[in-house]
């Protein structure tokens, strides 16, 4: 027989069991056969009612079926093979999704470090790279309606990675500056996902005005003003409608409109002193529309013989150039005068006044330095009148230059025969004091007819018959020098006819 | 001829006895290491990130090994389980081996059992099913101090438990013995063993702290008699003998001395290890039932 203790513990025991498999439910969180618990997502789905709206019976695992009779978004986007779940073939949910492991744990995870944003039909480059995903697979910026409304539905707006638009507006609305200006045109046709501000695929080349040349190196906003436009308070650079008809829209006419042709007839984008087709221009160009019409030699000369600056300076050329002339394609030099360019052969011996400027055109032309048009007659008018022999006799016979290399001297210290002829005098000073034309001509020294009556001993008789050597005969004077001597003679018959001439009466 | 008695403890192993027990030993725990290293690396992952170990598919509960390890141990409690228990009650499997093999063999299936059943669970308990598990893991651990009262309990060659009167008589015995091996030396290992005890029904918890005590001296009381025996110079075969029947004894008065409070440790033991078990068979059934009808059978 059982002691009364054994039976009291046994049902103690057995009733202690009882009550333990009836609490059960209670004791067990009402999981019962459930696994665990489901994820907080799930939560509505808590229940042994429930366990067949996921799971089928007899099969092992999950439903995908089941899964997507409520995940309605991704059922479309299965259908229509898009993004990464259209991708994943005929896969189980599950084989990614788990549950059953409490409310808290993470149903969607996944290595954003080494996901294939491309997968999903979006490949991530540059910037976008260096966001994180919640930067923007954000709330706000669920544009695909069903998506949003099942994440409101379902409190996981949050949470999804579903619903983001492909377009650049859908996300930087915000960060469009230009309004209006592109119309439908996407973003993505000039812009990378570097930076906004940098607009790497834009072409110039694909607008109305292709940059070329210098063009190029132009900032844009040097072009590109902003502006604001009609309707809006707020400013923006304004790309599209730009209009550059000409050059001058932009650029100022150096020429203050003297050229009839367009800008572009002449010059190129590759820089304003780059000249299309320079030779022919130069060739062609009208030089008489400038304020130094080119005449005689200057005519024929270069552009670049006067339109140089670095031309190096000559014995007879020295230009100067006026600072506007800087950064001129064909600066002009000074050219107030012909000295402006050309050195003054005459050294300024010419000038009307001491120090002042020699006034080349007074004798000379364009068409060239020589021959002057100083001639005879206006020597004979202006300085000395040239007659006889030396009309024949060659300028630099006269005027010799006033050094060795040196220019000739024109303004020559005495006009009176002595001033030349000093050397020519073969009289030794007989006749100082006396003009040299009181009995010489210009014609030639020789005289070919001397009028003795103008000398006090008029010849008569035949004395005019007599040679005149016979009277003035070669005297050695001063220094050994031989000379005719004409005066003073002796008169009285005894002194060329000797002592038995008779005296005159 | 009354039956004999031998203490649990005391009786010579045999070869075969031995080569059971370590073969048992063995594979339990091959298979405990086998389980263990193959799934530490899984089950040492927080519950939120099993999912994502690449072991998930084969350890989960309802993986293809996990799975196994829920049919397989589970199968092993059921035949540890029904085998004993037939053994036990079936009059025509009385003559079928010693129920200490049995008992044995009881002991590696539910040892086994519940261990396989653990790794199937990976060591992640809920639901209802968790109420087996528990059950299942007190209904172990009861039955490993339930194996400690109980070989402490001495039973009849044929594995019964002994009465008084056939303890009392079994000791006289290995007096008497004890007494033609020692001659004059036997007064020295009485004054070391101590005299006998009757037998009391002290307190249940009192039992079992005499129960501790005794194993942790029983060593160096033996190694005292060895000591205090060493000046007789006796022959070594006799020597031992004498040690082993000294063991013997002292084995059997300090059972005797705590028989009753360990046979009521016993009964009331089974009170509580078999309602646990069977309750664990019907939470566990009402879980077989769920996941097969979810598709989780042998061949999911």
């Amino acid at each position: 027989m059982r002691p009364a203790s054994l039976t009291l513990g046994r049902r103690l025991v057995r009733t202690l069991l009882a009550v333990a498999c009836l609490l059960a439910p209670a004791l067990a969180d009402a999981q019962l056969i459930s696994p665990g618990r489901l994820a907080q997502a799930h939560a509505e789905l808590e229940g042994v009612g429930n366990c067949t709206q996921c799971h089928d019976l007899g099969r092992p695992g999950i439903s995908n079926t089941k899964c997507l009779q409520c995940h309605t978004p991704l059922r479309e986007r299965i259908a229509e093979r898009k993004g990464l779940h259209g991708s994943l073939g005929n896969r189980n949910c599950a084989s990614c999704h788990k549950d059953h492991f409490g409310p808290d744990f993470a149903m969607v995870r996944f290595d954003t470090a080494t996901f294939d944003h491309g997968s999903v039909g979006y490949t991530l480059r540059l910037a976008h790279l260096e966001a994180g995903c919640r930067s923007c697979h954000t709330p706000a910026l669920v544009v695909d309606a069903s998506v949003r409304a099942y994440a409101t539905r379902h409190r996981s707006l949050a949470r999804t990675y579903l619903g983001l638009g492909s377009s650049c507006t859908s996300c930087h609305q915000e960060d469009n500056v230009h309004g209006r200006q592109f119309g439908t045109r996407s973003c993505a046709s000039c812009h990378l996902e570097d930076t906004w501000e940098k607009a790497s695929r834009f072409s110039h080349d694909s607008t109305r005005y292709a940059l070329t040349g210098r063009h190029r190196e132009v900032a844009c906003a040097d072009c590109h003003k902003s502006v604001t436009p009609a309707g809006s308070t707020e400013p923006e650079v304004q790309y599209a409608g730009v209009r550059a008809q000409t050059c001058t829209t932009c650029h100022a006419d150096y020429h203050r409109g003297a050229m009839p042709q367009r800008c572009e007839q002449c010059h190129s984008t590759e820089g304003w002193q780059l000249l299309r087709n320079r030779t022919g221009f130069e060739a062609t160009f009208n030089h008489q529309r400038t304020a130094f019409a080119l005449r005689g030699a200057h005519e024929t000369l270069s552009c670049a013989s006067c339109h140089n600056p670095r031309r190096p300076a000559t014995a007879a050329i020295r230009m100067s150039w006026p600072r506007a002339e800087r950064g001129a394609m064909y600066p002009a030099p000074d050219a107030a005068r012909c000295t402006s360019c050309h050195v003054d052969a005459h050294e300024g011996a010419l000038a009307k006044t001491a120090g002042g400027t020699t006034d080349c055109t007074s004798c000379h032309a364009e068409s060239g330095w020589s021959p002057s048009s100083y001639d005879v007659a206006r020597h004979n008018r202006e300085s000395f009148e040239l007659t006889g022999a030396h009309v024949a006799v060659p300028c630099a016979q006269c005027h010799q230059p006033v050094r060795p290399g040196g220019p000739p001297q024109f303004r020559l210290p005495g006009r009176d025969c002595a001033s030349c002829h000093q050397r020519d005098d073969p009289h030794a000073d007989q006749f100082a004091g006396r003009a040299c034309t009181d009995c010489h001509g210009t014609e030639s020294f020789t005289i070919a007819d001397f009028d003795h009556g103008r000398t006090r001993y008029p010849l008569d008789g035949a004395h005019r018959d007599v040679a005149c050597s016979k009277c003035h005969t070669v005297t050695q004077g001063a220094g050994g020098v031989s000379y005719v001597r004409y005066r003073p003679l002796d008169t009285s018959c005894r002194a060329c006819h000797g002592a038995t001439t008779p005296r005159r009466p | 001829m009354t039956a004999a008695v031998t203490p649990a403890r005391s009786r010579p192993p045999r070869i075969a006895s031995r080569v059971w027990a370590v073969l048992l030993l063995s594979v339990a725990i091959g298979i405990a290491v086998v389980g263990l290293v193959g799934g530490a690396e899984y089950y040492r992952l927080p519950l939120a990130e099993r999912p994502f170990s690449a072991l998930y598919d084969l350890l989960r509960p309802a993986g293809s090994i996990g799975l196994r390890y829920g049919i397989v141990g589970l199968a092993c409690i059921t035949a540890g389980v029904a085998l004993y228990t037939a053994r036990k009650r079936i009059r025509a499997l009385a003559r079928a081996g010693r129920l200490k093999y049995w008992l044995e063999f009881h002991i590696f299936l539910c040892t086994v059992g519940p261990f396989l059943i653990t790794l199937h669970t990976s060591f992640k308990v809920g639901g209802l099913v968790s109420i087996a598990f528990w059950s299942m893991a007190i209904v172990a651990l009861s039955g490993i101090f339930g194996r400690y009262v109980y070989v402490r309990i001495p039973k009849t060659m044929a594995g019964g438990f002994a009465d008084l009167a056939a303890i009392r008589r079994q000791r006289e015995e290995l007096r008497e013995a004890l007494g033609a091996d020692l001659g004059p030396q036997l007064a020295e290992v009485d004054r070391i063993v101590g005299v006998a005890r009757p037998a009391t029904d002290t307190g249940l918890l009192a039992a079992i702290g005499a129960a501790v005590r005794f194993d942790l001296s029983r060593h160096a009381t033996l190694r005292r008699v060895r000591a205090a025996l060493a000046p007789a110079k006796l022959p070594t075969a006799q020597r031992e003998h004498a040690l082993r029947l000294i063991a013997r004894q002292l084995q059997l008065e300090h059972e005797l001395a705590h028989l009753l409070p360990f046979q009521r440790l016993f009964r009331y033991w089974h009170v509580l290890h078999l309602p646990l078990a069977l309750a664990m068979f019907l939470i566990v059934g009402v879980h077989v039932v769920v996941a097969t009808l979810f598709g989780f059978g042998f061949t999911a």
